[in-house]
């Protein structure tokens, strides 16, 4: 896990199981005595929707729980809001249980803490968008004229000002989902719940959403629990992605960590059909830029490293580490002869890159380049350096080759 | 012209409505009104001896014979001028039994009835030019010989008997009597249905000159304007008689009766009617005179005082008698008492059963009908008296401004224009009286269907509860809500309002259940993710939502109610249903037209208003 011993836990969920039927907690009972879903699903016509489900989600994480339909994704986040009550386990947010709560508590808690967008807008077709942005705050009991103000605020926010006064079902898809988005984000919640926010737009509309959508996130830091079936959208969106299963979780990590260490056979199919050149960038296929050399050490040194490392070429950086040029293998013999600095012979026909950039940029580059990629920062300094068989092994499962 | 209807009707429709609200200070003596025009007569008589003998005031509710005799029982009616024993005789004598009817003796007993004829059949008639048909035709006996000419449409190879209709005694002793004389060889007996209907039936053919040949009985008006025979038979004879009916009906006796508290209130009243005696051959000559004078009853019951005045100065004390006949010399007028028809064939029979809930029920909650009764009544009368305290020029402006701004100027217009007809037919007071009807029924439909709608969509239970029904009260024949309404509340406004609502609640209730399941759960699942409560779910989420559901449920119980208030004049709602009702039993079309287009026109203000406010909340 990234940094997760530093940052505090915003929700911890232990061993939430939810049951679909008429007598939950004797379905719990026999998936405690080992029988499998099916046999439930057969014996007490009960479904299983979540089994057993342990995790924790962190402040200001961003947290998407991936998974095929029926997989209890979504039934997974309706807990974290209670629409769905589980039938057993606790979910604490902020250290306090919430299923405990009295429907007072819950409805304070549904007011100030959580806000959810939904995969069909559920926009209030009787409202305007100013109305629907209003609706958490007009619940709450803030003044007209304040939530207005704040309100507009967010309309303003998700890109929609101007059209405060339209009914929703006058705005495109895309639109009313921002205006979901804005009626969510008035309330100020510390968690944001989106149970498949983009999955009922097109590709073109989805992608300029999930931009955007990391541009606040940026900014707002709020908790954010994100449920969705394209593993493109996970991996572009989550600090930490967890898959589902059957009810259940099969792995939680950062998106490389899943990519690289499939934890089984299923995962390994599910990440299969991800297009790769747009999840891996440079900074998860460079090499650590240890063969360089600085300006100060001069022709010799230059030729020594590149003997050591059987290479032809070598980047030079000054004492900053920031990148001054290229040096070939003949160049350097040939200046070592006559006694011309480093600096003279210095080259420059090599790209460089930002360690965020996908491969599927690298890959013109790669073709190219005589030389390695240079990563670098936006001080000139070297980050890193990768090799063009490192871009095509990065298209391939690289964590399987290596073990 | 226009300028004329305007400032007549200036004057006109107000004074009227004042009149109406004004009446009714104490309690009059209700007197029954069961549909025929020879019991009008009586009442008129006998209402102008007690109002200007006696100082009483009286009033009429109308209603077939039944439920009148119902009525009389319950203490809703206090007097009726003309029981037909014969033909309610089980429960007229139970009421006698149970002492709350009081039998005053007889008005007229030597009536006749039996198979008629029109008499140009036997005598011609020459100036409609119409040969005699079955000159010979003298006997109910000589019937067989002359089944072609009364040849029956349905079975061409009999003839045809119309009957008497199927809840009056006549009926079934009629059939009898077919079988006795070998008539059920020839004829078919044809069951009319109503007595509206017989009537018709002879009316028709009467005035195309046509052959008739059915069951009729006198004194009536029919019998009064149009020359029939009856048809001889064995004369009356106890034994021929028992013996499947073989001679001629015995004289009905015709009695006036009254409810057991008119002893107490009015015993000078009980009195004068114990002596109330005329006779067929008065009732018919006051029938035909009648509808010699365009029906008008208080002409009528005025020139029998005159006539008759050595008759019924018996009746009363001398100063009574001297009293009442300066009234009939001086006035100008008597008081305009309402005139109804109900087809008395509308007979109810009610189960057992259903009688023991029904008395159970009466017995019990007798307070609560009664408490529930007035405030049904405060709130038709003050919505009554407030539209009739309204100018009528003042209405039909705001008529049309609601119909300008609900729909445009031209749809105002034209309901102003509409309205403004009803009252140019002289039918103002009666569309306010409707109205006021609708009105408490649409209000009280609404307050408790749309909660009721409201718990039936949130409560599958309730649901699963309340659609058969609901599906069984739209499928229902709206008159079938007559009865428990008239069991619980008597006859009138009350019972009429109660039937109204009974009509029409449905698809207010089934509506507002429909919009509000409606309501996608994802709507409400994000109301409920912001916190709201169930209560603010429901106003700010599911009500607005189905709004547009639940106001085409109130336009549909709106024209549910127009069409239950006419037919719930039949147990006394007045207004524009009554007229209907008197038109039908008269066969009169000009007045069947006026009041009818009359409801036609309120229907379609009511309908367009309504649906457009539905379709604008869209």
């Amino acid at each position: 896990m990234k940094g997760g011993d530093e940052m505090a836990e915003k929700i911890v969920v232990k061993n939430v199981t939810k049951v679909f039927g008429p007598r939950p907690k004797l379905a719990f009972e026999k998936l405690k005595q080992g029988w499998s879903k099916k046999q439930i699903l057969e014996k007490t016509g009960q479904t299983i929707g979540v089994n057993q489900v342990s995790f924790s989600i962190n402040e200001g994480e961003f947290f998407v729980i991936i998974g095929l339909s029926g997989s209890g994704k979504s039934t997974l986040i309706r807990c974290f809001n209670l629409l769905n009550r589980p039938t057993t386990g606790e979910i604490l947010v902020d250290g306090e249980n919430i299923i405990q709560y009295e429907p007072g508590q819950l409805r304070k808690f549904r007011q100030e803490k959580m806000a959810m967008v939904f995969q069909q807008f559920a926009l209030f077709p009787h409202r305007t968008v100013l109305g629907n942005v209003e609706y958490g705050l007009e619940i709450k009991g803030v003044k007209k004229g304040e939530r207005q103000e704040i309100a507009l605020k967010a309309i303003a926010e998700v890109g929609l000002k101007g059209w405060e006064d339209q009914k929703p079902q006058q705005l495109s898809g895309g639109m009313q989902q921002r205006v979901g988005l804005a009626r969510a984000l008035a309330n100020d919640p510390d968690i944001l719940l989106m149970d498949e926010p983009f999955s009922a737009l097109d590709p073109l509309i989805r992608r300029e959403m999930q931009s955007e959508l990391l541009d606040l996130q940026s900014k707002l830091r709020k908790t954010v629990v994100f449920i969705t079936h394209d593993i493109n959208e996970a991996f572009k969106l989550g600090d930490r992605v967890a898959v589902m299963r059957g009810g259940s979780i099969v792995q939680i990590g950062t998106p490389e960590e899943i990519l690289n260490h499939p934890s089984d056979a299923y995962i390994e199919d599910f990440v299969q059909g991800i297009d790769r050149t747009k999840i891996v960038q440079a900074k998860d296929i460079m090499q650590r830029p240890d063969v360089v050399v600085s300006l100060k050490d001069g022709v010799r040194v230059a030729i020594k490293e590149m003997e050591m490392n059987g290479i032809s070429s070598i980047f030079v950086v000054d004492k900053e580490r920031k990148l001054q040029g290229i040096v070939t293998i003949d160049d350097a013999v040939q200046a070592a002869e006559v006694g011309r600095p480093l600096r003279e012979i210095l080259k420059d026909d090599y790209f460089t890159t930002t360690e965020d950039t996908y491969i599927q940029d690298l890959i013109d580059l790669g073709v190219k380049t005589r030389y390695p990629i240079v990563v670098i920062n936006e001080d000139q300094k070297v980050l890193g350096l990768i090799v063009r068989s490192s871009i095509l092994a990065g298209l391939l499962r690289r964590g399987k080759q290596e073990e | 012209m226009v300028m004329f209807i305007l400032l007549s009707g200036l004057t006109k429709f107000p004074k009227e409505a004042l009149e109406q609200t004004a009446a009714g200070q104490e309690p009059s003596i209700i007197m029954a009104d069961a549909g025929w025009d020879s019991i009008r007569i009586h009442n008129a008589i006998a209402a102008f001896i007690i109002e200007r003998g006696y100082g009483y005031q009286t009033d009429v509710i109308m209603g077939s014979t039944p439920i009148v005799t119902q009525g009389l029982i319950l203490g809703d009616i206090d007097l009726c001028m003309e029981v037909w024993t014969d033909n309610v005789l089980e429960l007229y004598q139970a009421g006698i039994e149970s002492g709350e009817i009081i039998d005053l003796g007889v008005n007229f007993d030597d009536n006749a009835q039996g198979l008629y004829v029109p008499t140009y059949l036997i005598k011609g008639d020459q100036t409609r030019g119409i040969e005699p048909l079955v000159p010979n035709l003298q006997s109910i006996k000589d019937l067989p010989k002359y089944w072609e000419v009364f040849r029956d449409p349905d079975h061409p190879s009999q003839g045809r008997i119309y009957g008497a209709p199927p809840t009056w005694g006549a009926d079934e002793i009629l059939r009898t009597k077919m079988k006795t004389y070998n008539l059920d060889e020839r004829y078919d007996y044809f069951n009319p249905g109503t007595d509206t209907a017989l009537n018709t039936a002879l009316v028709s053919a009467y005035e195309r000159g046509e052959p008739w040949l059915g069951y009729y009985w006198d004194p009536t008006w029919i019998t009064g304007k149009y020359d029939l025979t009856l048809l001889e038979d064995e004369p009356y004879d106890p034994e021929k008689w028992n013996a499947g009916y073989a001679c001629e009906f015995p004289g009905v006796k015709v009695t006036v009766a009254v409810h057991k508290s008119m002893l107490e209130r009015a015993p000078d009243v009980v009195e004068f009617l114990r002596d109330y005696r005329t006779s067929t051959k008065i009732t018919s000559e006051l029938l035909a005179f009648m509808q010699d004078h365009e029906a008008d009853i208080q002409l009528t019951a005025a020139w029998f005082l005159r006539e008759y005045e050595e008759l019924w100065t018996d009746w009363v004390p001398p100063e009574v008698a001297a009293q009442v006949q300066r009234e009939v010399e001086t006035d100008a007028g008597p008081p305009r008492t309402s005139l109804t028809e109900f087809p008395p064939g509308l007979r109810i029979q009610l189960g057992v059963y259903v009688e023991h809930v029904i008395n159970w029920l009466t017995d019990n909650f007798q307070t609560f009908f009664d408490w529930l009764k007035a405030g049904v009544n405060g709130l038709v009368a003050g919505i009554r008296g407030f539209l009739s305290f309204i100018p009528w020029f003042l209405l039909l402006l705001f008529i049309f401004l609601l119909g300008w701004k609900v729909n445009n100027w031209q749809a105002g217009l034209m309901y102003a224009l509409m309205t403004f007809l009803i009252g140019a037919l002289g039918l103002w007071v009666e569309m306010i009286l409707t109205l006021a009807i609708v009105l408490t029924g649409v209000l009280i439909s609404i307050v408790l269907g749309i909660p009721l709608g409201i718990y039936m969509a949130y409560s599958h239970k309730a649901e699963a509860l309340m659609k058969p029904l609901l599906d069984g009260a739209q499928t229902m024949p709206s008159f079938v809500y007559l009865i428990p309404a008239m069991i619980f509340f008597g006859l009138g406004t009350v019972p009429a309002v109660f039937a109204t609502i009974i009509y029409s609640m449905p698809p207010c209730i089934r509506l507002t259940n429909l919009g509000i399941r409606r309501v996608p759960t994802a709507m409400k699942e994000a109301a409920y993710s912001f916190g709201s409560s169930a209560w603010q779910v429901l106003t700010k989420v599911e009500l607005p939502l189905a709004l547009p559901t639940i106001m085409a449920g109130i336009n549909q119980t709106t024209m549910s109610a127009m069409s239950m208030v006419v037919i719930a004049s039949m147990i006394g709602a007045k207004g524009l249903g009554e007229n209907v009702l008197i038109a039908i039993n008269r066969t009169d079309i000009a007045m069947g037209f006026d009041s009818g287009i009359s409801i036609v026109f309120l229907a379609i203000i009511i309908d367009r208003l309504t649906q457009q406010i539905s379709k604008q909340e869209e």
